[in-house]
């Protein structure tokens, strides 16, 4: 069996959206598919039951052949100034790792001051952690883009 | 003036050299019976358990519901634990929040591993991440539940040796 590796990220950006707005995209299933994969990866809602104990279900992955599933569980929802949850990554069944999501958001000016800290434990080697950061890298660069459109 | 709690993160790991089979240390965590023993019995008679229910498979739920009469955290603490990842005698993953009068102030993601390092050693891994919402004892108290706990679950294995 291969080892299980931690490791946690945070990630920081200032949004032109007032916190409720941004919360609304950052919660929403549907509205997670227009920013949450990476690059040219799509993001497909396929069940939402967004609240505290609930559980989303999207399929990622590229257009063509989205591989991944992700498993996302609301431990607390506080809008429009907290949320935590896990993500489970599964691939062909075979779970790849589950990340512990903290979501903060402070008013600022007529923006948003957001951190995301991404507590990861990957179940198949430490260089899971590289696709990890870049997957949510990718993501709020996304979001970034929508929130400026 | 605001009322949003302040959210901070933190991590700590806890390993121990156990004189026992990495299935018999698991066992601890997997039979209700076992895991009752060190997890809820071990707490001093300031410590009354409400009620506490162990389903330990992957999508599984722990919860538990625990009455402190005395002391600066003294209350109701409640415990619901979700099991995101179990691999039998390897690992166990799952997250959890902690509440204190119906407060959540942490919510964590635990790591549990189990590495033969010998005929019955088993090299235990207890990494916790947290995110730790408005006042709470945070990552210290957190470790030191946990010594406590790792401290019982040895006991329990001794004497069920």
């Amino acid at each position: 069996m291969m080892g299980t590796d931690t490791d946690t990220f945070h990630f920081s950006r200032n949004l032109p959206l007032p916190p409720d707005r941004l919360w609304h995209l950052m919660t929403d299933a549907k509205a997670r598919e227009a920013w949450g994969a990476p690059g040219e990866h799509t993001l497909d809602v396929m069940e939402a039951d967004t609240r505290v104990g609930g559980i989303d279900r999207h399929r990622c992955g590229p257009a063509d052949a989205p591989e991944f599933e992700v498993e996302t569980r609301w431990m607390r929802l506080d809008g429009p100034h907290d949320a935590v949850f896990t993500e489970m990554v599964e691939m062909g069944g075979m779970a790849l790792g589950v990340s512990l999501v903290t979501y903060h958001l402070a008013a600022e000016g007529s923006g948003t001051a957001l951190s995301v800290t991404v507590a990861v434990s990957s179940f198949v080697g430490p260089e899971m952690m590289a696709d990890f950061k870049a997957g949510w890298s990718g993501g709020l660069d996304n979001l970034e883009r929508v929130a400026r459109a | 003036m605001t009322s949003e709690p302040n959210i901070t993160h933190d991590s700590f790991t806890l390993t121990r050299e156990i004189a026992a089979s990495p299935a018999q240390v698991f066992a601890c965590w997997a039979d209700p019976m076992l895991k009752r023993r060190w997890f809820v019995e071990s707490d001093g008679p300031e410590w009354q358990t409400a009620d506490y229910a162990l389903d330990f498979r992957t999508g599984g739920t722990e919860t538990g519901r625990f009455e402190l009469s005395e002391g600066p955290g003294a209350g109701e603490h409640r415990q619901i634990a979700h099991f995101l990842d179990i691999a039998d005698d390897h690992r166990i993953v799952y997250a959890y929040t902690m509440a204190i009068n119906g407060r959540i102030h942490s919510a964590s993601l635990a790591t549990v591993t189990f590495a033969s390092t010998g005929s019955n050693r088993t090299h235990l891994t207890f990494h916790e991440q947290m995110t730790v919402i408005g006042d709470s004892d945070g990552v210290k108290g957190r470790r030191h539940g946990w010594i406590h706990l790792l401290n019982a679950l040895e006991h329990t294995l001794k004497e069920a040796a």
